[in-house]
């Protein structure tokens, strides 16, 4: 699999845009952080049929034609998980078991989906400004 | 009084009327020189004293692109502040001169005792009391927080940075005259005055389509000029180097007149493509290697070849700069100077050496530029690189070294726009647009 069909798979599974994930200036790097974690953690035959299965879906913003490429397919659908928890949590989960695994790294954690998607922050790092807490939070 | 203290004294004395001295004296400065260089150098238009009022984005926004444009302008500023105050002498062509930088105000004279009025722009300073024969610049600090020897808590992990001759770099802050009168005009300089304003403060932006100036803040390090130092390879001026007093020894304050070369050099600039500020950051290059990468140099001034002392290791305590035989910081750069900023530096310290093969700038190098990529989508606009120090102002938080690897933490680890973003005001919970400065209000 290569980073860019990565990044695009990766969309298709997070809801978010690849150009969100992966900006033209990427400050960050994440996509490149979780693609190696992946193809270092994910074995080889899975990893092929993940990449088969995502290029053989014709239109890949189609939700239910993802639905039925990769969720239904039971050799595709534990990989495909584990690559939508890393990307909202920055965790990596072996075997779909959400009691093992391990956070990837401190800049995977705090990039992670989840805290964008909720309005929040990760614990311990904010980008805001100092006594932000104090006025409402943004929902946009 | 020891003979080359008199000597320095009666040097400072005799030339009352300007600021600092030279420390390198080289050539003749008359405008036909000026003329020769340029029109045999070809390096009018490229080395200006204009300083730019913002970045000029000149194409798409590739990686590379856009990184060597905020690198241009850090360097177009650089070479803007380092000028001399006089516009028609070319920058080093006498080797070193005075700067426009080092004619602002410095933070000590607008942050005063009891939240006075400072004096205003174009008065000179105010000094301590065992300073007042020093007729001229004064160095007070010594260390990039004003109190790293009093306070018992510090904003980072923090201390005193060591020269290879034992002694304590020294460190300053000036601003400019758009700076000031916004500090002044809004009576931001006193704890009561940050309290009537009650706003979050706003520095004036730099902008291309108005011509116009904004907020600047320039951050100086310096080191005693000592053995081993080359003093014809450093900007050089003479200071009245203040030392607080101590008690263990118990030796009172002081202030001594010493020759210190420019080490690095932080240059902040508001402006209207990035309100979080552009961070550009200079060092000397001879202060320290990059870890990982051979220590090729006969001589640096923070790094010591053959040390086993631990790389980048605050000081023990006490700090204080009349002990002796302080132990030198051995210091490596953890953030590597990257390729495209490499290649800028080469081509301007090459112009710099054009003007003058002796010129103090041309070993002087951009570690990097940093900026917000996406100004409106944070309050830290998704700042480019994520992380960046300089050597000498952020020696303790380039990142930790874990199994002969860097890693920088996030939150840590050096970021001018995500430690910024959080300077407050003293006088009231309200933000200070990205400078600790307002902080020391009192």
């Amino acid at each position: 699999m290569t980073l860019e069909t990565f990044v695009a798979l990766s969309a298709s599974l997070t809801g978010y845009p690849a150009s969100k994930l992966k900006p033209e200036l990427d400050t960050q790097k994440v996509a490149e952080l979780f693609y190696d974690t992946l193809i270092e953690q994910a074995g080889p035959k899975p990893l092929a049929t993940l990449n088969d299965a995502f290029l053989a879906i014709a239109d890949p913003t189609d939700h239910e034609l993802i639905k039925i490429g990769i969720f239904d397919n039971p050799e595709t659908m534990t990989l495909a998980k584990i690559i939508i928890r890393m990307w909202y949590t920055g965790v990596w989960y072996y075997c779909n078991d959400p009691q093992d695994g391990f956070v990837v790294s401190s800049k995977g954690y705090i990039n992670g989906l989840v805290w964008g998607t909720m309005f929040a922050h990760p614990m311990g790092y904010s980008v805001s400004h100092f006594g932000y807490w104090n006025e409402a939070p943004s929902t946009t | 009084m020891r003979k080359s203290n008199f000597w320095a004294l009666f040097s400072v004395t005799i030339v009352a009327s300007f600021v600092f001295l030279r420390c390198t004296e080289t050539g003749d400065s008359s405008l036909d020189k000026v003329d020769d260089v340029e029109a045999d150098s070809g390096v009018k238009s490229d080395l200006s004293p204009v300083l730019p009022f913002d970045v000029t984005i000149t194409g798409d926004k590739l990686e590379t692109t856009i990184l060597h444009d905020f690198d241009l302008f850090s360097w177009q500023s650089f070479i803007a502040l380092s000028w001399s105050t006089d516009d028609s002498e070319m920058i080093g062509i006498n080797g070193d001169n005075s700067t426009k930088w080092e004619t602002w105000k410095n933070a000590y004279d607008i942050f005063l005792e009891n939240g006075e009025t400072p004096q205003p722009w174009g008065t000179p300073g105010q000094y301590p009391s065992s300073c007042t024969d020093s007729n001229g610049r004064l160095l007070i600090q010594v260390g990039k927080t004003p109190d790293l020897l009093t306070a018992s808590e510090q904003p980072f992990k923090t201390g005193p940075l060591i020269d290879q001759n034992g002694l304590y770099t020294r460190f300053e802050i000036v601003v400019n005259q758009e700076m000031f009168n916004y500090i002044y005009n809004n009576d931001l300089y006193s704890f009561d005055g940050q309290g009537a304003f009650n706003q979050n403060a706003e520095f004036p932006s730099g902008d291309n389509a108005d011509s116009t100036w904004g907020a600047i803040m320039v951050k100086a390090a310096w080191k005693v000029i000592g053995d081993g130092d080359d003093a014809s390879k450093f900007h050089c001026v003479e200071a009245a180097v203040y030392t607080p007093a101590s008690t263990n020894p118990a030796i009172p304050e002081s202030c001594v007149i010493q020759k210190v070369g420019l080490v690095g050099l932080h240059i902040g600039t508001k402006t209207t493509t990035s309100p979080q500020w552009i961070w550009s950051t200079f060092e000397h290059v001879d202060n320290a290697p990059t870890f990982n990468e051979t220590a090729d140099k006969a001589h640096y001034n923070y790094y010591k070849k053959g040390s086993d002392r631990e790389i980048n290791a605050s000081p023990e305590q006490p700090w204080d700069p009349n002990r002796a035989n302080q132990i030198p910081t051995q210091v490596e750069r953890l953030i590597p100077i990257d390729p495209v900023t490499a290649a800028l530096n080469k081509e301007f310290q090459g112009k710099l050496r054009a003007v003058n093969e002796k010129s103090v700038w041309q070993y002087y190098e951009l570690v990097g530029t940093q900026w917000p990529v996406d100004p409106t989508q944070s309050d830290e606009g998704n700042p480019f690189p994520v992380y960046l120090g300089n050597a000498t102002l952020e020696t303790y938080i380039q990142g930790i070294v874990q199994d002969g690897k860097v890693t920088e933490v996030p939150g840590v680890s050096s970021s001018c726009i995500h430690c910024h973003n959080g300077a407050m005001m003293s006088g009231a919970a309200k933000q200070a647009d990205f400078t600790y400065l307002l902080k020391r209000a009192k």
